[in-house]
């Protein structure tokens, strides 16, 4: 984290190196990251490439309150955010007036993910907030405490969506039935 | 009354109490409890066997290459903004003037210049492959008045190209020409085309740019503001500057023409959009599409 710091530090101060190696020590974290949102690897890339350029553009937001790489996540879930909504308009926009629900491109896009086809269709289900959560913590082994800094929420809610995505991942698979229904919808 | 506590269930799942207490937990669960649990498991233990997420080479070196253009972008942006800055001598824009200067000396820290040729070696454990198609190059051009001064030559030189870009300049037009010959001369040059331009050689010129990228032969580019036909090609949305390079050219009437070329890095599937300008007129003579 401190070597973040040293590099970030480098870079405003003018120093393009630094940018050049922050950006090795974390772009495969930041694509791995992207491409679970995404769902889709050239869309992944571009949201990669846009973290990037945040990060160039914007470096000396990061107030460094959390680690570097918190808040670089953060950049990168929000970047990712900002495309799938594009993603869904530009879909609305060039949905014929037939109302075909298919979506010719969502099988190559959840194949892409590189996960089993079963799993990434019904991480592709889940809502935003617990995809998200599920993404940090699940796939990228982030702690809670740092996925609730990542996303900004109290650690129940983090555990609250991780819980409920679980669950949700759990009846996409057919390991629960859809019947049941958790007891609570928020931890303490 | 509850059926199961999620907060337990998490817990158990995450595998977090001590094993006393959890076999305790478990053993007290409800039927809908200990479904609960299973199917949590059952789900980490399919993300757990999930395969690791890997950039490919290719993947690597197009991230690399976006991100020299999107740098390159923003210094252009910057530029732009720093040329048609209104100056600060009215009283009532006084303001508005610091409120610009002070954005540009924030945004100078962060004002590179986009070349070819440093490499990017990777930090992960292919780094021989991506190393090798990779090259990230950023060196920092400060923005203080001084620079902003030549700058604005390099774009006002433009415009008397005739590419439309407006700018008013203190700077003679020898400096502007001793600037273009110099940084024509920093390009790498493509095998000059054997006749007059057509669509038949952009597979040779696209053959031997995808080559030059992946050796490395493009070298480093200091100002891309200050080349040639820069302007024009920069107004073109669809192309999202990455490589430049001169290149020699036959009119039809058989006379050998110097071009200046502009190309992205196209994409792991699709390969890079070139446009060559005429070196003298900045009229485009060969794109590779329409």
């Amino acid at each position: 984290m401190s070597e973040d710091i040293e590099l970030l530090d480098r870079f405003i101060a003018g120093d393009q190196e630094a940018f050049n190696t922050l950006m090795r020590a974390h772009e495969d974290r930041v694509f791995s990251i992207a491409l679970r949102m995404m769902r889709n690897r050239d869309a992944a890339l571009d949201a990669t490439q846009e973290t990037f350029l945040t990060l160039y553009r914007k470096a000396d937001r990061f107030h460094r309150q959390s680690a570097f790489s918190t808040w670089l996540y953060r950049v990168t879930i929000n970047t990712c955010y900002d495309q799938l909504r594009k993603q869904k308009r530009r879909r609305a926009d060039a949905l014929p007036e037939s109302n075909d629900p298919a979506d010719p491109h969502s099988e190559d896009e959840l194949t892409g993910a590189e996960l089993r086809p079963d799993l990434a269709a019904a991480l592709a289900t889940l809502p935003e907030d617990f995809r998200t959560a599920v993404v940090l913590s699940d796939f990228e082994g982030h702690s809670l405490e740092t996925v609730a800094d990542i996303l900004e929420v109290p650690l129940g809610t983090v555990k609250s969506r991780l819980f409920r995505g679980r669950r949700l991942l759990a009846q996409k698979l057919g390991n629960l039935s859809v019947g049941s229904k958790p007891q609570r919808d928020e931890h303490g | 009354m509850d059926k199961y506590n999620p907060d337990l269930i998490f817990e158990l799942a995450a595998g977090s109490l001590p094993e006393e207490e959890a076999r305790a937990a478990e053993a007290s669960l409800t039927a809908e409890g200990r479904a609960e649990l299973a199917a949590q498991r059952a789900v980490l233990a399919a993300i757990a066997d999930a395969p690791q997420v890997a950039m490919t080479d290719i993947e690597r070196a197009h991230l690399h290459r976006t991100v020299v253009a999107g740098i390159a972008d923003t210094t252009r942006e910057l530029t732009a903004a720093a040329v048609a800055a209104p100056r600060p001598t009215p009283k009532g824009r006084t303001v508005l003037w610091t409120r610009f200067a002070s954005a540009a000396a924030v945004a100078a820290l962060f004002v590179g210049v986009v070349a070819v040729g440093t490499q990017l070696s990777s930090g992960g454990d292919d780094a021989s492959n991506v190393s090798a198609d990779t090259a990230l190059l950023a060196t920092t051009v400060p923005v203080g008045e001084a620079d902003l001064t030549t700058t604005t030559a390099s774009v006002a030189l433009s415009a008397a190209e005739g590419d439309g870009v407006g700018a008013d300049s203190d700077a003679g037009a020898g400096t502007f020409d001793d600037a273009v010959e110099e940084s024509v001369a920093q390009l790498a040059t493509a095998p000059p085309l054997s006749r007059a331009v057509n669509k038949q050689d952009l597979g040779e010129l696209t053959a031997w740019l995808l080559e030059a990228s992946r050796q490395e032969l493009l070298d480093p580019v200091e100002d891309l503001a200050s080349l040639p036909c820069f302007a024009v090609a920069a107004e073109d949305d669809d192309l999202a500057i990455s490589y430049t390079f001169s290149v020699e050219y036959q009119s039809a009437a058989g006379e050998t023409l110097a071009g200046v070329a502009y190309a992205d890095s196209g994409t792991p599937t699709q390969d890079p959009l070139i446009r060559v300008y005429d070196l003298a007129t900045c009229e485009p003579v060969l794109a590779n599409t329409d």
